[in-house]
C-alpha cells in the first residue's frame, strides 16, 4: 500500500520523469488496480500540460541574461 | 559536484573577478527569475528582484566561503528578495493591483485563471520549486541543490504542490477531460 499512501509524490514524479524503472512498473501496476489514483493520475496529466502552457508563454526572452 | 572550472570561475567572482561574475550572471539569471517569478507571479517584479538580488550578491560576495555553495546562496538571496517584494505586495488589496496588459483576454479559459489563483495559494517553497522544474525544466536534484533542499525531499514538495493544486482545480480538470 506504500504506492496509494504516497501517490501523490509519485504522481509529480512520474510526469517529470524523476522514477526508477522499478518504481514505474509499481506505480503502472497500482493505477490499473486503484480508480480513484487512476483518476487523480489523469487530471495531474491535464494540470501538467496546463502547468507547461502557461510557463511556455511567460518565460524570459532570450535577451534577458543581457540585461 | 562541480566541475573544476565551474568551481573556478565562482570562486574568482568571489575575490572580485566581474568578468567572472557576469559570467555566473549569465547562466543563473534565469533559475534566479524562475524563483522570484513562481513567488510573485508577475514578469516586471520577477525581473526587478532578481536585479536587485545580483546587486546585493555582488556586494556581499565575500560571505560565501565555499564556492560550491554559490549558486544556492544567490537563489536564496533571489528567494528573500522576491519574498520582500511579496510581502510589501500583499498590503494592497487584490482589487488595487494594477492590471497586467494583455494577461487577461475574453478567450482566457477558466482553467488558466482559476491555474493562477491556486499557484498564488500554495507556499513559497513550493511556487518556487513548481517555477524552477517548469520554467527551466530542471532535475530534482539540481532544484534540491539550488533550493538548498536535502536531497530526496523536493518530490514530496511537489507532490503536494500538484495535489493541492489538483483539488482546487477539479472542476476545471474535469470540464477539461470531457
Amino acid at each position: 500500500m506504500k504506492i496509494h499512501d504516497e501517490i501523490d509524490n509519485y504522481l509529480a514524479a512520474d510526469l517529470h520523469s524523476e522514477l526508477s524503472d522499478e518504481e514505474q512498473n509499481a506505480l503502472h501496476t497500482h493505477l490499473v488496480e486503484c480508480a480513484d489514483c487512476r483518476q487523480a493520475h489523469q487530471e495531474n496529466k491535464i494540470m501538467n500540460k496546463v502547468l507547461e502552457d502557461k510557463f511556455t508563454a511567460e518565460k524570459p526572452d532570450t535577451s534577458f541574461e543581457q540585461r | 559536484m562541480m566541475e573544476a572550472s565551474e568551481r573556478e570561475v565562482y570562486r574568482a567572482a568571489i575575490h572580485g573577478d566581474r568578468e567572472a561574475f557576469e559570467m555566473i550572471i549569465r547562466t543563473q539569471s534565469r533559475a534566479l527569475f524562475a524563483i522570484a517569478y513562481g513567488i510573485l507571479q508577475n514578469r516586471e517584479e520577477a525581473e526587478d528582484a532578481v536585479q536587485d538580488a545580483l546587486v546585493k550578491a555582488w556586494k556581499s560576495r565575500w560571505r560565501v566561503r565555499d564556492p560550491e555553495k554559490f549558486p544556492a546562496w544567490l537563489c536564496m538571496i533571489a528567494r528573500h528578495r522576491a519574498r520582500d517584494v511579496f510581502r510589501k505586495r500583499r498590503t494592497v488589496p487584490l482589487s488595487e493591483m494594477p492590471e497586467i496588459p494583455g494577461s487577461e483576454t475574453p478567450q482566457t479559459r477558466t482553467i488558466d485563471r482559476d491555474l493562477d489563483s491556486a499557484l498564488a495559494s500554495l507556499p513559497e517553497l513550493q511556487r518556487a520549486a513548481i517555477s524552477l522544474r517548469y520554467f527551466e525544466e530542471m532535475d530534482y536534484a539540481t532544484i534540491e541543490s539550488r533550493l538548498g533542499l536535502t536531497n530526496g525531499s523536493l518530490r514530496g514538495i511537489l507532490g503536494r504542490a500538484l495535489a493541492t493544486m489538483r483539488k482546487q482545480l477539479k472542476p476545471a480538470l474535469a470540464s477539461e477531460q470531457s
